[in-house]
């Protein structure tokens, strides 16, 4: 019973930090709109926010569904990976 | 522990060798746990992707500037990005506009590209620093 709290906690703990990070990267791309001057429109389905550098800004770049499973994917894996490479090479250092 | 700090001469040098002393002490406890060694790896390894599709976010529109017609990004029938300029086309004529407007309109995206490559230099090298200042 306690293994199964532990992994769901770790399973939870793992989707939180997931979820701040897409938030952080979110951030970043309004961060980078106003600074390049671009307007960006997410086509992610049923929403479809756009965030606007104001009048007579440079191009819009605009991302689709795809982009955003492949950036979750991509995170997702990138961390799954790192931890389980310490995991399996872990060694208690003097 | 809180009398010895509060006894230390105030100073910048002081606090950051008590912010570094605290740094690799939670570094080594944190290394010495299988565990919470495995979840501070998964932490930096979010933490360079992150840093990975913020610089190629800003390549994609850093290569698009360079070109008149839109960029677009696809595998297959899968469409990831578009990025369609918005600028009058016909100043694209002229040679001496086009070059003073790539110049101008690459510099910020280029030194942000440059923040994010140093930002990410500095995460992939902390594991190890972190570790030689504990040893």
């Amino acid at each position: 019973m306690r293994r199964a709290w532990a992994g769901t906690s770790a399973l939870l703990l793992a989707l939180l930090i997931l979820a701040v990070a897409e938030s952080g990267l979110a951030a970043l791309l309004v961060v980078f709109s106003y600074v390049l001057k671009i307007d960006v429109a997410l086509g992610l389905g049923f929403i479809g926010p756009t965030f606007s550098s104001g009048p007579g800004a440079g191009p819009i770049v605009q991302l689709y569904s795809p982009t955003a499973v492949a950036v979750v994917l991509f995170t997702a894996a990138s961390g799954l990976a790192s931890a389980a490479w310490t995991f399996r090479r872990w060694r208690l250092s003097a | 522990m809180a009398a010895l700090v509060e006894d230390m001469p105030a100073g910048f040098g002081v606090a950051m060798d008590l912010l570094v002393g605290a740094g690799a002490a939670y570094a080594a406890a944190i290394r010495g746990n299988r565990i919470l060694s495995s979840a501070a790896a998964y932490l930096h390894g979010v933490c360079v992707a992150v840093l990975l599709q913020a610089i190629a976010f800003v390549s994609l529109v850093l290569v698009s500037q360079r070109s008149q017609s839109p960029t677009v990004v696809d595998v297959g029938q899968m469409r990831f990005a578009v990025v369609t300029p918005q600028t009058a086309l016909y100043l694209h004529n002229l040679a001496a506009v086009l070059w003073t407007r790539t110049i101008t309109d690459s510099l910020p995206a280029l030194v942000l590209l440059a923040i994010l490559a140093a930002l990410l230099a500095f995460v992939l090298a902390t594991p190890g620093l972190l570790r030689r200042s504990a040893a």
